[in-house]
């Protein structure tokens, strides 16, 4: 396994484990349709999540949030609805949310991040 | 919290109008918005922003942070906003508080250098009036700022200057160690200390002072005879009268027109605010660290565009020489030489003293109160002097030349003579002429006396008095009016030819320092309004 797909693990794994804490219900991760891959999809009292981690070791090439923009949140959305079809949950209302996570060298977490709902 | 709130200045002209900057951070992806009708200057400034920021050690947050510029109508556009946006960003992540209705007014390089900005002195005047005293600056604008009175004036090098200055409660140290504090703090006795200050730091630079630095005028000592011409020029600059000087190559028109702002007296505080302020938003402006107190000269060459003279450009109009010109001396040497088109455009700002400028970005107010010299040859050969014989101008020619400058263009200029070439050797290059300054002290007294005599009407000059004043408030007796009366009466002189004579002979009493003008004066003033090129 690469060291960058190592860290894309590690990261979806301690925010998880985060998502838990918080009271959400891991319903799938890493699921994947033609279009792409949902890191995580969970259950937040009524409401169907999905959500994107984002976990870097440093913030030499800037913050880990920096990096999903408009179209990245576009496409998510559209992998959301695929999900909710799939899973027949479209009259579930649904939200995406990011976590954001910058590791510390020994692979703990150093900053975890997250913002709910990120609609523009 | 996540508001934070600062103020900034957008100019309009020479006129500034408070800017707002309101930031909020919200809880959502990483973007900036920039809200409030920026220019594309402006929204360059977002990226500046967050370089200086990071360079300075207070990350502004990986959130999305909406700026708001109000009032949202108006159009903002430059680089005079970086610091007031950037300032209210800090606010809303609650590394500096206090911001609220403090004036910010300087560009940010990458690094969180402050820089200066052009306009300072006009958008700190504005502020003070509408009531925001505190103006934080770059060091480069310091002086500039000190100049408005009213005004509490912090200046820096650094953005983390200014960061520290307005730190809070929960202030973390920077990387790079506590900053300098700023020069001066609120509530000092005088804004003076910044300037002096400023001068400790660069020697070699000029200290803002009542009038430090006005370059030496050329001196009127060095124009030898031309005795008319001499009197034309005090003449012109006691009663504020425009002036067309017409005479030979070499007679010496340009080299008087020069000397006319060593004559004329020294602006008052309020005119100096003004010329200072146009000189400050003019694009090839020095830093300004004092009040303009000498007059403005400005001769553009007769290839100016009419644009180059009134003032033009695309989006907000940009300010001509006419607006340079404001409190001084317009002078347009070969005037027939000038395209017509530009000649006619000033007879609006001669007419109101200002021009309005409008384009599709909006419309723009520049004050432009000059007086006009222009200086034209005779002919197209320049000979046509004394008896002429040396003209080789053809009949025609001789015609049309002067009347390039229109008719009422003309009829505006209340002084028009002959300059001729000096004749006696014995007379011109023995003694040298009377000095500015002694001239200057007759202006002044002239000038004071017509302040007084015509303060009941809220005019100034001679020059602004209308016919309906000369005819009711200031008439003169038969006996003084007799030679002037018939003149009229026989047709060589029309109505707003005799206004101009009855302006000129008043000046002319006021120079010799008479109550009023008599039958002498009035000669001397037709005598200042020879015919040229058509009917008085």
């Amino acid at each position: 396994m690469r060291t960058k797909d190592r860290t894309g693990t590690l990261g979806e794994e301690l925010a998880a484990a985060h998502l838990r804490e918080a009271g959400h219900t891991v319903l799938h991760q890493r699921w994947r349709c033609r279009a792409g891959e949902l890191d995580l999809v969970t259950r937040d009292e009524d409401t169907l999540v999905g959500v994107e981690v984002k976990t870097r070791r440093g913030t030499g090439f800037g913050h880990p949030l920096e990096a999903v923009d408009a179209k990245k949140r576009e496409r998510l959305y559209r992998l959301l609805l695929e999900y909710a079809a799939d899973q027949e949950l479209l009259a579930v209302p649904r939200r995406l949310d990011v976590i954001g996570l910058i590791l510390a060298p020994d692979g703990s977490c150093r900053e975890l991040t997250h913002l709910q709902d990120v609609r523009p | 919290m996540s508001m934070g709130r600062a103020s900034g200045v957008a100019l309009i002209g020479t006129e500034g109008h408070m800017i707002e900057v309101e930031a909020d951070i919200s809880q959502t992806l990483p973007a900036f918005v920039l809200l409030g009708l920026p220019d594309a200057s402006l929204k360059e400034s977002q990226d500046r922003i967050r370089s200086a920021a990071n360079n300075t050690g207070l990350a502004l947050p990986p959130r999305k942070l909406t700026i708001n510029l109000l009032p949202a109508p108006l159009r903002k556009s430059g680089s005079s906003l970086d610091l007031a946006i950037l300032m209210s960003a800090w606010a809303a992540d609650g590394h500096v508080t206090g911001t609220d209705g403090i004036v910010f007014l300087a560009e940010l390089g990458l690094d969180g250098r402050l820089r200066p900005v052009r306009g300072v002195l006009p958008a700190v005047a504005s502020a003070v009036k509408t009531g925001f005293s505190r103006v934080v600056v770059s060091r480069g604008n310091a002086a500039e700022a000190a100049l408005v009175p009213g005004a509490e004036i912090l200046a820096g090098d650094h953005v983390a200057e200014v960061a520290h200055a307005f730190r809070s409660a929960t202030w973390k140290p920077l990387p790079g160690g506590t900053p300098e504090p700023l020069d001066h703090q609120w509530g000092g006795s005088s804004s003076t200390q910044v300037t002096e200050r400023l001068a400790d730091r660069a020697p070699g630079e000029e200290t803002a002072g009542a009038d430090a630095g006005s370059p030496a005028l050329p001196d009127l000592a060095e124009v030898h005879g031309q005795y008319e011409a001499r009197f034309a020029l005090e003449a012109a600059a006691a009663g504020g009268h425009h002036l067309l000087l017409v005479g030979p190559p070499g007679a010496g028109k340009t080299m008087m027109a020069e000397r006319l702002p060593s004559i004329l007296p020294p602006l008052d505080e309020e005119a100096a605010m003004e010329v200072t302020a146009i000189a400050s938003i003019t694009a090839n402006a020095k830093t300004v660290t004092s009040l303009q107190r000498t007059p403005p000269f400005e001769s553009p060459h007769h290839s100016a565009s009419s644009a180059a003279i009134v003032g033009g450009g695309s989006r907000v109009a940009a300010p001509g020489a006419v607006t340079r010109a404001h409190r001084g001396v317009l002078f347009l040497d070969e005037a027939p030489e000038h395209s017509r088109q530009v000649l006619d455009s000033l007879r609006q700002p001669l007419e109101s003293g200002h021009v309005s400028l409008h384009r599709s970005a909006g419309s723009v107010s520049y004050p432009a109160r000059f007086q006009l010299v222009m200086a034209a040859n005779p002919c197209l050969c320049g000979m046509n002097t004394g008896a002429g014989t040396q003209c080789t101008c053809t009949v025609l020619q001789r015609r049309t030349y002067l009347s390039r400058i229109s008719g009422p263009l003309l009829d505006r200029i209340d002084c028009q003579v002959q300059v001729e070439r000096p004749r006696s050797v014995s007379q011109s290059l023995e003694s040298s002429g009377e000095p500015s300054s002694a001239v200057l002290q007759r202006v002044m007294r002239a000038r004071a006396a017509q302040r007084e005599r015509l303060a009941p009407w809220g005019l100034e000059m001679n020059s602004q008095v209308s016919l309906k004043l000369l005819s009711h408030g200031l008439r003169l007796p038969k006996e003084s009016t007799g030679l002037l009366d018939e003149a009229l009466d026989r047709a060589d002189l029309s109505l707003r030819g005799y206004v101009r004579v009855l302006r000129l002979a008043w000046t002319i009493s006021d120079i010799t320092g008479e109550d009023r003008p008599g039958e002498e004066h009035i000669d001397a003033a037709m005598q200042l309004r020879q015919q040229l090129g058509g009917p008085a």
